[in-house]
């Protein structure tokens, strides 16, 4: 196994999501080997770290402050949502000479319903999938190192869903530590092949409020022929800024018109 | 002669001994819920110094020298009288807090188990210094040096104006160095096999490594980065990531 999925199979033991036999391996695992059972006690103390402790599933009900209040309004956005669509569909079911016309437009809807599953984006989020999960959770903790590292899981996982780069986006452009914020800078140009991230990273140069971030995305967009983030640079020169900024901000304004 | 030294050393053990009582009647010492287990140090300063030191005990102590209200135009700064050092210190279920009120004064000598987490933030201005610990710090300051002597751990360190000094024993790989300033210069010294992946970057000043960074093929690199410096030491390992957009950058070996 690599070194990540190791780092992942201790998560899941530890969030409780494997099977009893998975559960047993992990544990005679740290019996015979010294090497797993320090990386076992170091994913440990990472994860005990976390003011997360588990991403709830939509089942599970947090009790308190704003994280209730979000799930209950996602449940009852969820709810609202499938129960109405539910019981409309239910009700052309039901035999109704008067209406028969309904059955048309069920007939139009489903093939509506076919060609959107069809053609839907293919970079929906996949639920559930553990290590994108307990890499959303890890972005939470409330240190700094515990951040950078999440970060850093981010730089090596297979596949990374719109859910994660949403939530480095969020990072990039809020966390309150400037370096957690470079290094989740490299992690979003890394992925800049995505136009999706390209354009983001573009619209972040206004949104930073940190003149080391805003020197860093200057050489994103460098590294990246962006000429479309000129604008951008022209609006944050407006502001007053420390004269080393200023210069770097400038030349990139330069570099970026001549390509 | 012998003798003028014995009784010169038995003299200054003498003062050390005096000094040491004298200081001891300001320190305050902070119990940890759970002394068997890693502790950490959270500490919010708007304006004053840090200096913290690992100790082979299990408290933290610490003394201080403050707060003070800022003197007026031209003029020192005033004792705050109405308030003293313990008002300022909170420990819960090992989590040791110290933070120090907006435009007061502080300066911190603080003396912490050796295992032991850091977060050191001083919003205005202010020197830390901190020897010895090893464990995770989270420091920034927005102007002052930054000096981190024979640390382990993972590391972040940020400064807008400031030297950046830091001092590490071998640097695991899972643990990462993030070391960021606007105008400063930023020292890494690091075991001359310490394994890492490096990211070093000086926008307007140069890079200084006594280690063979392997860059890898040319056209790896992107071209537009010039003052840029990506790549392995001693095969790779360790991520490091240095910036500083107007300071100079060395990487060196310790000795």
């Amino acid at each position: 196994m690599e070194e990540i999925d190791i780092e992942i199979k201790i998560l899941d033991y530890l969030q409780g999501r494997l099977s009893g036999t998975e559960r047993k391996e992990v544990e005679h695992l740290q019996q015979i080997s010294p090497a797993f059972a320090a990386k076992f006690s170091e994913v440990k103390q990472v994860w005990e770290g976390l003011d997360l402790r588990e991403v709830p599933d939509i089942s599970a009900e947090p009790t308190t402050g704003f994280e209730a209040m979000l799930k209950t309004f996602e449940l009852e956005q969820e709810h609202r949502k499938t129960h109405t669509v539910w019981r409309q569909l239910a009700a052309l079911f039901v035999y109704r000479p008067k209406y028969n016309w309904a059955y048309s437009v069920l007939l139009i809807s489903m093939g509506a319903l076919g060609a959107w599953l069809y053609l839907k984006p293919a970079d929906t989020p996949v639920p559930n999938d553990p290590q994108q999960t307990s890499v959303l959770a890890m972005l939470k903790n409330a240190d700094a190192n515990g951040r950078l590292k999440a970060v850093n899981y981010t730089q090596r996982l297979r596949q990374v869903n719109s859910k994660v780069i949403d939530a480095l986006f969020l990072t990039l452009n809020t966390d309150p530590n400037e370096n957690v914020r470079l290094v989740t800078l490299d992690a979003l140009v890394q992925l800049a092949d995505d136009p999706k991230v390209r354009a983001g990273l573009v619209n972040a140069i206004i949104k930073q409020d940190s003149e080391l971030v805003q020197a860093a995305l200057a050489d994103a967009m460098l590294q990246l022929q962006e000429k479309k983030s000129v604008k951008s640079f022209k609006k944050l020169l407006e502001e007053r800024k420390s004269p080393i900024i200023q210069k770097k901000l400038e030349q990139t304004v330069q570099q970026l018109e001549t390509i | 002669m012998k003798r003028n030294v014995s009784l010169l050393i038995i003299a200054i053990v003498a003062l050390l001994n005096i000094q040491t009582v004298k200081s001891q009647n300001k320190e305050l010492s902070v119990k940890l819920t759970d002394p068997a287990k890693a502790g950490k140090l959270s500490i919010e300063l708007f304006v004053g110094s840090i200096k913290i030191v690992a100790y082979a005990g299990k408290d933290v102590i610490v003394s201080g020298d403050g707060p003070y209200l800022p003197g007026k135009a031209g003029q020192n700064p005033v004792r705050d009288s109405t308030k003293k050092l313990s008002d300022f210190i909170s420990q819960d279920n090992n989590l040791v807090r110290i933070k120090v009120e907006k435009f007061d004064i502080m300066n911190l000598v603080i003396k912490v188990p050796r295992n032991f987490s850091l977060v050191l933030k001083t919003q205005a201005q202010g020197n830390i210094d901190v020897e010895n610990v090893n464990g995770d710090q989270e420091i920034s300051v927005v102007s002052g040096n930054i000096t981190l002597f024979n640390i382990g751990g993972s590391v972040s360190v940020n400064n807008t104006t400031g030297t950046i000094k830091v001092d590490m024993n071998a640097v695991n790989m899972n643990a990462h160095l993030v070391l960021s300033s606007v105008m400063g210069t930023i020292t890494l010294k690091l075991p001359s096999d310490q394994k890492a992946n490096v990211k070093l970057q000086s926008d307007f000043a140069a890079i200084h490594s006594d280690f063979d960074i392997d860059e890898g093929s040319a056209d790896q690199k992107p071209k537009s980065i010039i003052h840029r410096t990506i790549g392995k030491i001693n095969g790779g390992g360790t991520e490091i990531y240095v910036k500083s957009v107007g300071g100079d950058i060395y990487l060196k070996k310790k000795k």
